[in-house]
């Protein structure tokens, strides 16, 4: 005799209970649905974070983004923070590190120790009032400056190296003739206009952009008797060198960095970068980032109606690019990691026929008393109607590839152009859920979309720029494209695969971005 | 309870891993009557039951990497998580959910192994909750009583106590039928 627990054993171990018509399709449904939503502490819920959290998220990566570009810019430029840090900067071996407040009428060449062999450490002109004065380079490039003696010295030989082969050029005789100059400060005409002067640390390669600066204005005859002095400066042991000469040997040079003193009218006035410099810089990298959108609508043989079920949401990205003027023409090329989300806000609803083996299928009333008088029960078929609510954040990311074709018109410090173009994007990844034609949420995955993760799509971007130094630049965007967006097509799936779909996929980006621009003469 | 898996289980198992659609899909199917049966020994609520297959199966894609086939079949190992979420569920109702009236129930072996699954999961529905539970964990699902322990919060010792008179229970029942029982006493704790 079998034991009641061995019975029991085997009937519940062998026991399955198989759902009602309709009741597994419905419990799938239910669990397609339930994995699109992450679990709760996953730190993989990127695409389907709140929108709180992905607005300070973006804004975060922005800011960080500015920030991280200022702080960069910052550090380029050690300028020192006073005038008494300044006078204090002597041997001419360290390198200054803070920069002499913008006051007007700061002339103290007194201050500064001009013993013999010893690398003058500052040049300067009294430009706030107009007054003479200044040395001789200060009034040439138009700079208050230091000059790292070694660093300046250097540069100038090296420069004049260039230009002139076989000759040798010693640091420390290019660095005798601007201290000759730099000691006698009456010795020179008046200092340039007040609006050409800043207040500027000289490294090497940034004095030799000053001198750049101060020959061209010699050729055009602006200030021509200082840009004559930098000539005679840079020429006095080189007789052959010209001008044109020198501007092929600068190239690819930064431009002259200014500290922006953005609350000073004197400030101002010292800064007026007119200059639409970046109009016609050949190069320049820019970094961006901040909030993507994206909309998706159904095409082909879906009905129209469906596609109001797909909401506009937002996301973000971000990249590099280079920025390249050649031909008289701007481009742009870039690489960049865009992640879209758009919401499907649906409610499925399906129909499913069952036979009740219990239905009432006619019942007899005594027609005088109104009593039942019988029930006959048996086969009834039923329609039972499910509703499923879906709300899915469709999840589409990709490394993009931009390639733009640029114009931009220029008012001051201000900038603002357009740019059409292609990306070519490489599928990173994808999730989400789509409907049928017949109406049917259809949950894909990255696997589910088409096995060429290439695509590519036109796009078009406003952008408008304040420029906050003669390098650098603050930018804002806004750029649309347009893709197909569709499951893999029937040849390439199995038959037990979800149902197709096909839509357009229609993408946005608001960036806030940081452009460096880098000089050629 | 240990049997080693088959061929295409392991294929679906391995597609699920890859997050495959159509290997999940074809892997609930396989599953879903076996695991629906199991979860209905502990849920009596038929909307409950599918809410705990949903968590299950959900909880089951999302830990298929964790399975190891070599500890057992893949209707075993996903047996076992949604028996967890069943009595999770039953923790979450303060009291065990009786539909119909306790209706003092004298059956037999013969009655054991005659009655349609229903009723004679009813028959053992008349049983102390508590009892019910480590019987089914036990007996018919095979977890240790240390596992049993552990997934109802109770001591080893406890869990042993509970089924002795869950048997005990049974017996009674059985008794009164007038029905010889034969008694496992290998089984006894």
């Amino acid at each position: 005799m079998k034991s009641w627990e061995d019975i029991l054993k085997r009937r519940f171990s062998d026991h399955v209970a198989p759902g009602k018509p309709g009741q597994d399709d419905a419990l799938w449904n239910a669990i397609e649905s339930g994995m699109a939503v992450p679990p709760s502490g996953s730190g993989a819920v990127a695409g389907l974070l709140g929108k709180k959290t992905r607005w300070i998220l973006g804004s975060a990566a922005a800011v960080a983004l500015i920030a991280l570009g200022v702080g960069f810019w910052n550090d380029a430029e050690t300028a020192p923070s006073s005038a008494e840090d300044l006078t204090e900067q002597n041997p001419p071996s360290e390198m200054p590190t803070a920069a002499e407040e913008l006051v007007p009428s700061v002339s103290t060449p007194a201050a500064i120790p001009a013993e013999e062999g010893e690398m003058p450490t500052r040049t300067e002109s009294d430009v706030a009032d107009g007054a003479e004065g200044g040395t001789a380079v200060g009034a040439k490039v138009e700079n208050e400056s230091i000059l790292n003696g070694e660093g300046a010295a250097s540069a100038v030989a090296a420069m004049r190296n260039k230009v002139k082969d076989g000759t040798a050029q010693t640091g420390e005789r290019s660095v005798q003739a601007i201290k000759e100059n730099g000691d006698n400060p009456a010795s020179d005409g008046p200092a340039g206009p007040p609006g050409r002067s800043s207040n500027v640390l000289l490294s090497g390669s940034d004095f030799v952009a000053a001198v750049g600066t101060a020959t061209e204005q010699a050729a055009s005859g602006e200030d021509a008797e200082a840009g004559q002095d930098a000539v005679n400066l840079l020429s006095e042991e080189d007789g052959d060198m010209d001008i044109p000469s020198l501007q092929e040997t600068l190239r690819f040079v930064p431009l002259e960095l200014r500290s922006p003193q953005l609350g000073s009218d004197v400030a101002a006035e010292l800064l007026p970068m007119t200059r639409a410099v970046n109009a016609e810089v050949p190069l320049a990298l820019r970094s961006y980032g901040g909030l993507t959108f994206s909309h998706f609508n159904l095409k082909g043989e879906h009905p129209a109606e469906l596609s109001g079920y797909f909401h506009t949401d937002f996301s973000a990205g971000g990249g590099v690019a280079m920025d390249v003027r050649k031909w008289g023409q701007s481009f742009s090329l870039g690489l960049a990691w865009y992640d879209y989300v758009h919401l499907l806000d649906y409610v499925e609803t399906t129909t499913h026929e069952f036979i009740d083996p219990e239905g009432i299928q006619s019942i007899e009333i005594n027609e005088l008393t109104g009593d039942t008088v019988a029930i006959i029960t048996g086969d009834v078929v039923g329609l039972a109607t499910q509703h499923r609510y879906v709300r899915s954040y469709n999840r589409y990311n990709a490394v993009v590839i931009p390639l733009e074709w640029r114009r931009e018109r220029s008012r001051g410090r201000w900038h603002a152009g357009w740019g059409v173009g292609v990306q070519l994007l490489v599928r990173s990844g994808g999730k989400g859920h789509s409907l049928s034609k017949e109406g049917l949420v259809v949950a894909y995955s990255d696997s589910d979309l088409p096995g060429s993760r290439l695509n590519a799509t036109p796009t078009g971007r406003l952008y408008m720029g304040y420029q906050i130094a003669p390098e650098w630049r603050l930018d804002l965007s806004m750029g649309a494209g347009l893709q197909r967006f569709r499951s893999r097509r029937v040849a390439e799936v199995l038959l037990t695969e979800p149902p197709q779909w096909d839509g357009q996929l229609l993408t946005g980006q608001c960036q806030f971005g940081v452009t460096r621009f880098i000089s050629s003469r | 309870m240990g049997s080693a898996p088959e061929n295409h289980d392991l294929q679906w198992i391995e597609g699920c891993k890859r997050g495959e659609r159509a290997a999940q899909k074809a892997l609930f199917k396989s599953l879903v009557p076996y695991l629906r049966g199991a979860v209905k020994r502990y849920v009596w609520d038929a909307d409950t039951v599918e809410d705990v297959l949903q968590e299950a199966f959900i909880r089951i894609f999302r830990s298929v990497d964790r399975y190891d086939p070599q500890k057992g079949a893949v209707r075993t190992w996903a047996a076992r998580i949604a028996v967890n979420v069943a009595l999770t569920e039953v923790k979450k109702r303060a009291k065990w959910e009786r539909t119909g009236v306790e209706v003092e129930m004298k059956v037999g072996p013969d009655v054991l192994e005659n009655l349609a699954m229903e009723e004679l999961m009813e028959v053992l529905k008349a049983m102390p909750e508590e009892q019910y539970v480590v019987l089914n964990l036990h007996l018919i699902e095979g977890f240790s009583h240390e596992e049993v322990g552990n997934m109802l919060g109770i001591t080893t010792e406890l869990s042993r106590q509970r089924l002795t008179r869950a048997r005990k229970w049974v017996r009674q029942r059985m008794e009164r039928s007038g029905e010889p029982l034969a008694r496992n006493k290998d089984r006894e704790t």
